[in-house]
């Protein structure tokens, strides 16, 4: 059995009146320590499958196992659970808490998780241990990212799930921190789960879910994986 | 405006509905409470102008010392501006209160049942009907038990005046209950008899008074009737026509006087008629009563004359019964003597009678035997005399029949003989023979024709025969001679039955011969014996004629006996009925003298009593008549002394509560100034907050808008167009609410206080609009200006996401120590707060607004409820106040102070002045206070304790000045050491304060004994008692007001009683205030801690993307709720302190003392209750926090 077994996932979302797809029998699965990507133009599904992998949104029907685990017969407290243990998120927008310093940011999540690691550690990890004290306001775009990266991997989760952390940087900055999750997964065997709308990067991914129209269209597995620093986009 | 825009506008509306619904909710509680306090004054002097007109209250009361004509109600119409006027009577008179039987005193005032429309100060009748006769009255509702309708009152006074001078029917049928627009309070005034607290009035007809002119003159005017009761302008007006009015008084003075006068010489002189009338009365009086009284005597010593003769008579009594006694034993004996010998007369009487009747019986038998042996006698000798004469015929005849046969014997013996010889010679035959034989033979033949004759009916044939035989025997024959021979012996049978025949013959008659002298012997022996019968049958006649006369004269003699015997048992029963009573009357003999020598006594004494009585009557007739004389001396000096009358104008301020009620309908609207503009500025805050953060959170919104080409005043129009949808909406919601809520459950509570109809409520417009314009004002100028702000920037700075707040180290962070004991989420807690300054700011300030309100009314609700008990169990420890009559005399006090002592129960008392005087304010009015000059000052605080409030030092009284309750020296501004001037019956005087007292309800002015007449240069009248008893109350009560001069009673617990009744209005005030501020309070709290997450949102969702479970989001959040609230209940009870002392001092009234200090009660219930808020707004953001969905995280940045 695969580490992350997606099948015949269905989701749709009511607004008012309007009927929403967002997932259309979705199958797929991933393995463990497996760095897989999913692809597909905006509102092609990519998010919602996320969420719902995440523990931050449920299916209407279908069943989504990780590690073992029907994610979507949890309940509430499970959930909670599970987000807290076993899920990494990284976001688009960094989500940093703009009152905390980067270390302290680092410290919320590993509040709450006991088999968490260093904070500062893991701030080092990410290459900066010098900015520590220092708030979000005070960091660039890319070095929150790296913030935000250091406090989901110091929670230790099984899982690592990252929404389209490039998409609010600039090429070289995503490039490398692209680079920096890619190798630090790599180190850690970490699953990871990272969506995005840039196909050129798909490969550096063990694996690689093509979404489109709320369906999955492909399944690729890429027996050998690059380095970032030989994909161009 | 576009029409895209007003669908925006609904859209945002509904999208939003939380904060519209906060914004809505703060605005509707803010001018709710606003408008409905507010509204609760005109509300209630609406009410009470309505009241005042319905019932023609009228303007001016006027009373005159010497009453008022026709002509006076004339005048007062023909006043200036005049509308109405009308005449009456009036009085103060004591009824008896039906539990206690205490002097109680009505205000009786005239009514007159056939009152025009408008007839003024009409009683308003709650109950019944008005009285429509002079026996008929109706009563103060509030008079109490034991005064229902059907019940009757009696009216009285204790000889201080004459009560026929004023009414001519004293007892009442009461017919209905009634107020009065004159007594809207529950005070029913003063008066100047008994105790001079009136503690109820009451309607009587005009006819039922007495009065010789009108005590009361009432006048309206038309100008008043068109201005409002409390406003100045009313006030001002009355002023003039008070001084009017006095100005008519005097000039109609003298004229009433001279009136007077004259009215009183002719009484006068009527009177003098009537004193010489009276004595020539008494004198004709006094002689009617000497001879009544000789007469009376004159009976009794008759009737004492009669006793004696009675029991003289009486005496000889037993004597006579013995006498009696014995006679009737004696007659008894007697009697039974007479019975038997009676008894016994009857037995031989009955013998005799017995013996007679035999006798008689004898003789009627020996009658009837005689008789029918006289009728034997006379049958038989009937018989005899036929026998004899059948005897003597029959003799005759046998005699003749007889011959024959005789003839026959003979013949046959001739026959038998011849026969006989024939034979014989036959035996000798010759011829001799032969011739006889021939003869013998013709005679035998003879013979036998002869027999044969004789024998024609005997025996024929022998005789034929026997012939045969002859006749044959003759012609001789021998055979024939033997067959005459046989033929011979056949005649001798017929020979011997003729001869047998013969001989019965003969036998016969001489039988028949013997019968009939057998029965002729017989008859004459019976004729004998006939003959001696009746000679003894005469013999026995006579001798019953006798007996039987003898028996007649025995009955005759037996019946008188029995006469006599009857009579005398007669006599004999009835003697012992007769001793009977005879022995009664000895036995009761005595009783009855005694009876008859005490109703002698009786007379005697009744004689004597009435003697003495008339007597007494006849000297208080002449002292009476003594009196006259002097009275109409005394009048005739009086006359000539008489003063002027005067005019008392009074105005409606007089009436008690008039006033009052103005006043405290002043103190709402206070409050109502006071707490609910905070209300609002809270409310002003938290609407411009909330919507400064809508248009902050649409600012993307604003710029797209912006760069589409709108013009700022398009834009901005959504936002005013939201913010007055949504303050209008709530203006409508609280208003409708406040209106129909809070001027009701003020004017409620004030009831308890005051006797008005339900609340007239009339619509505030102008209120409303204010209240509107007020919330439309803050919120959209709130909206307009975050929104002008917002514009002001360039589009593309707009469309840009608002760069966040700047995360900072704080100051805390720089004490190290502190901040490293700090848990990791403290300290997030404490940047953030320090980060959302603003915000945190807007909490406090709210949180911190209604925890003062709440403080202030928990604190004024203490400040009012305490005073209960801290005047009436920590300063008044006496239990009882007793209050006498004026003036009594030293010795009457000894004697009412051996009185008290003997009371049971009584524990302590001492005698005091306690009496309502005047005090100078320091705006040149005279207000009235209580005096208290305590008998014996170094003891009073058994009953009073006199201490400073704070410090709880007692104050002792002195002689150097007086001391004085707190609320006082705050009126007058008086302060120890200070001089104030009192006024007591008209004497004016100043005297030190030197001690300040804590008191809560009415005012007191301490004095000793000699500091009083030092004061007013007279000793203190005492007028009252404080005493402590111990034992029922009731039972206490009746004992001491059995005392003659004792006029009330007043309990410490029924006056804290009726003064936490009095003041319980206020707690329903407070209680409004408490749930308003809660209800504040929490929308507030929820709308701010609603903003807090809607700027949050991001954050929030980022942490349960985290895995922060449910309860660490919350108390990530909340916790700087928290941290606002304690903060907010810090500042706000700082704050509220200062604003309790306002609120009190701004209510209080003038007689009552708010306890100032707030109670431990109070901060406990503001600061619990401030987080009860908090606490619930936190459940419900708890929940919302729970549903905010973690999709919000992955959203890009605004």
């Amino acid at each position: 059995m695969m580490f992350v077994e997606f099948k015949d996932v269905y989701k749709t979302y009511h607004m008012g009146e309007i009927k929403i797809t967002a997932s259309d029998g979705v199958s797929f699965s991933i393995g463990e320590g497996e760095f897989a990507l999913i692809v597909g133009a905006s509102g092609a599904g990519k998010t919602t499958v996320l969420n719902i992998l995440g523990g931050i949104d449920t299916a209407d029907s279908g069943s989504v196992l990780v590690d073992g685990k029907d994610v979507l017969k949890m309940n509430r407290k499970e959930l909670i659970q599970y987000r807290r243990h076993d899920i990494g998120f990284v976001f688009q927008f960094y989500n940093l808490m703009p009152n905390l310093t980067a270390l302290e940011n680092i410290e919320l999540a590993t509040q709450v998780t006991p088999k968490a690691l260093d904070p500062l550690q893991t701030l080092s990890n990410v290459g900066l241990a010098d900015r520590m004290s220092n708030f979000p306001s005070q960091l660039s775009g890319g070095e929150q990212q790296r913030v935000s990266i250091a406090r989901a991997l110091a929670k230790n989760p099984k899982l690592l799930l990252c929404d389209e952390p490039t998409g609010a940087l600039d090429y070289n900055t995503g490039k490398s921190i692209l680079q920096l999750l890619h190798e630090t997964c790599r180190q850690m065997k970490k699953t990871v789960v990272l969506i995005t709308h840039n196909s050129m990067i798909k490969p550096i991914a063990d694996r690689i879910i093509t979404m489109k129209n709320s369906k999955v269209e492909e399944i690729y597995i890429n027996s050998n994986p690059v380095s970032v620093n030989d994909v161009e986009w | 405006m576009k029409s895209a825009l007003i669908k925006d506008i609904l859209r945002e509306i509904w999208k939003s509905k939380n904060r519209f619904i906060s914004i809505m909710a703060i605005v509707a509680i803010g001018t709710g409470f606003f408008a409905g306090i507010k509204a609760a004054r005109p509300g209630m002097v609406e009410t009470a102008q309505i009241y005042y007109s319905d019932y023609n209250l009228a303007d001016l009361f006027i009373k005159g010392t010497m009453g008022f004509t026709q002509e006076d109600l004339e005048l007062s119409l023909a006043a200036n501006d005049a509308l109405n006027a009308r005449l009456g009577y009036s009085a103060d008179l004591f009824f008896a209160n039906k539990r206690s039987g205490a002097n109680e005193i009505a205000k009786v005032i005239s009514f007159d049942p056939n009152g025009r429309e408008g007839y003024l100060n009409m009683p308003v009748l709650k109950d019944g009907r008005m009285p429509r006769n002079k026996n008929e009255c109706v009563v103060d509702h509030l008079i109490g038990r034991g005064y229902a309708i059907g019940s009757t009152i009696s009216l009285y006074l204790d000889g201080k005046e004459d009560i026929e001078k004023i009414l001519s029917v004293f007892d009442f049928t009461i017919v209905g209950l009634v107020s009065s627009p004159e007594y809207v309070a529950f005070g029913r005034g003063r008066s100047n008899i008994g105790n001079g607290n009136v503690s109820a009035f009451m309607f009587i007809c005009e006819e039922a008074f007495a009065y010789e002119a009108h005590t009361d003159l009432y006048v309206s005017f038309a100008t008043s009737s068109n201005l409002n009761f409390y406003d100045a302008l009313y006030k001002d007006y009355m002023k003039t026509q008070t001084a009017a009015f006095e100005a008519i008084g005097q000039e109609r003075s003298p004229l009433r006087l001279k009136e007077i006068k004259d009215e009183a010489q002719i009484e006068i002189n009527d009177a003098k008629k009537d004193l010489q009338d009276g004595y020539d009365e008494y004198y004709d009086g006094k002689d009617t009563f000497d001879k009544e009284i000789s007469i009376a005597q004159a009976k009794i010593s008759t009737a004492r004359y009669e006793l004696n003769e009675q029991v003289k008579l009486l005496a000889g009594l037993p004597a006579t019964l013995a006498e009696a006694e014995e006679a009737y034993a004696q007659g008894l004996l007697a009697y039974q003597e007479g019975l038997a010998a009676f008894e016994e007369g009857i037995a031989e009487f009955e013998e005799g009678l017995a013996a007679y009747q035999e006798g008689k019986d004898q003789f009627e038998v020996g009658l009837a035997t005689y008789n029918e042996g006289l009728a034997e006698y006379l049958e038989n000798l009937v018989v005899y005399n036929q026998g004899l004469a059948v005897f003597e015929e029959e003799k005759a005849a046998a005699l003749a029949a007889l011959a024959g046969p005789q003839a026959i014997v003979a013949e046959l013996e001739k026959v038998s003989a011849m026969i006989g010889e024939i034979q014989k010679l036959h035996l000798s035959p010759s011829t001799e023979q032969a011739e006889l034989v021939e003869t013998l033979a013709s005679q035998i033949d003879y013979a036998v024709l002869s027999i044969a004759l004789e024998m024609s009916t005997g025996p024929s044939v022998s005789i034929d025969i026997l012939q045969t035989a002859i006749i044959s025997a003759i012609n001789g024959d021998a055979a024939s001679l033997g067959m005459l021979g046989s033929t011979a012996l056949m005649l001798e049978p017929s020979r011997q039955s003729i001869m047998g025949e013969i001989d019965a013959g003969m036998a016969a008659l001489a039988a028949a011969q013997s019968e009939l002298d057998t029965g002729k012997a017989l008859l004459d022996e019976a004729k004998s014996q006939l003959d001696e019968g009746k000679k003894e049958l005469d013999g026995s006649a006579a001798q019953l004629v006798e007996t039987e006369q003898q028996l007649q004269e025995a009955w005759s003699a037996i019946q008188d006996a029995e006469e006599e015997l009857v009579s005398g048992k007669e006599e004999l029963d009835a003697a012992p009925e007769q001793l009977e009573l005879l022995r009664k009357t000895i036995a009761e003999a005595p009783a009855m003298v005694a009876e008859a020598q005490k109703q002698i006594d009786e007379g005697q004494k009744k004689l004597d009593e009435e003697r003495a009585k008339g007597l007494k009557t006849l000297a208080e007739a002449l002292e009476k008549l003594e009196d006259g004389r002097i009275e109409i001396a005394d009048a005739i000096k009086e006359l000539e002394d008489l003063k002027e009358p005067k005019w008392y104008v009074m105005e409606r301020k007089s009436s008690p509560g008039y006033s009052d009620f103005i006043d405290d309908t002043d103190k709402i609207d206070k409050v109502a100034t006071v707490f609910p503009v905070f209300f609002i500025l809270i409310a002003a805050l938290v609407c411009s907050t909330t919507m400064a953060r809508m248009v902050e959170e649409q600012r993307g919104q604003l710029g797209t808008l912006k760069t589409m080409g709108y013009t700022n005043r398009e834009i901005l129009s959504k936002y005013v167009a939201y913010a007055l949808a949504a303050s209008l909406s709530g203006c409508a919601i609280g208003l409708s609410i406040g209106y129909a809520v809070l001027p009701r459950v003020i004017f409620d509570a004030y009831k308890i206080m005051y006797i008005y109809p339900d609340l007239a409520q009339r619509v505030h417009w102008d209120y409303i609009a204010y209240c509107t314009a007020v919330s439309a004002i803050v919120t959209v100028s709130s909206a307009c200006s975050v929104c002008l702000k917002e514009l002001d920037s360039e589009p593309a700075s707009l469309l840009r996401p608002k760069a966040p707040t700047i995360g900072s180290k704080i100051m805390l962070e720089k004490i190290t120590p502190l901040w490293k004991r700090l848990g990791f989420l403290q300290k997030v807690t404490a940047r953030n707060i320090f980060r959302y300054k603003k915000r945190i700011a807007m909490s406090v300030v709210g949180i911190a607004g209604s925890c003062a309100l709440i403080l202030a009314a928990y604190g004024l609700r203490h400040s009012i409820n305490s005073i209960v008990e801290r005047q009436y169990k920590d300063i008044f420890v006496y239990d009882v106040i007793g209050i006498f009559d004026d003036g009594l005399s030293y010795e009457q006090l000894e004697g009412l102070k051996k009185e008290l002592i003997g009371i049971s129960g009584m524990e302590e008392h001492m005698l005091a002045r306690y009496a309502k005087f005047d005090v100078l304010k320091n705006d040149g009015a005279r207000e009235d206070h209580f005096i208290i000059v305590p008998d014996e000052p170094e003891f009073f605080s058994t009953f009073i304790r006199l201490h400073e409030r704070q410090s709880k030092q007692p104050v002792a009284l002195s002689d150097e000045g007086v001391v004085i309750t707190e609320k006082l020296s705050r009126i007058l501004g008086a302060k120890e050491g200070s001089y104030i001037t009192v006024f007591e019956d008209d004497i004016q005087t100043r005297v030190k304060v030197i001690g300040i007292v804590e008191n809560y309800v009415m005012n007191y002015v301490y004095f000793t004994p000699s500091g009083y007449s030092q004061a007013f240069g007279k000793p203190a009248a005492y007028n009252a008692f404080y005493a402590k008893y111990s034992g029922e109350r009731d039972r206490f009560s009746e004992e001491v007001l059995k005392i003659e001069d004792i006029l009330a009673l007043s309990f410490t617990a029924s006056s804290g009683a009726q003064f936490s009744d009095m003041v319980a209005s206020l707690s329903i005030i407070v209680g409004v205030i408490i749930a308003a501020s809660g209800a504040l309070s929490l929308v507030v709290l929820y709308n701010l801690a609603t903003i807090n997450i809607s700027e949050r949102i991001r954050e929030i969702a980022t942490i349960k993307v985290l895995g922060f479970t449910d309860w660490e989001v919350s108390s990530y959040i909340n916790r700087e709720n928290m941290a606002s609230c304690f903060i907010g209940i810090v500042v706000g009870v700082l704050a509220g302190i200062p604003f309790e002392r306002f609120i009190v001092e701004t209510i209080e009234v003038n007689i009552v003392m708010f306890a100032p200090d707030l109670n431990a009660m109070s901060f406990v219930m503001a600061i619990s209750l401030t987080m009860l808020f908090t606490l619930i707004v936190n459940i419900i953001l708890h929940f919302t926090l729970m549903n905010v969905p973690m999709s919000e995280s992955l959203k890009s940045v605004e």
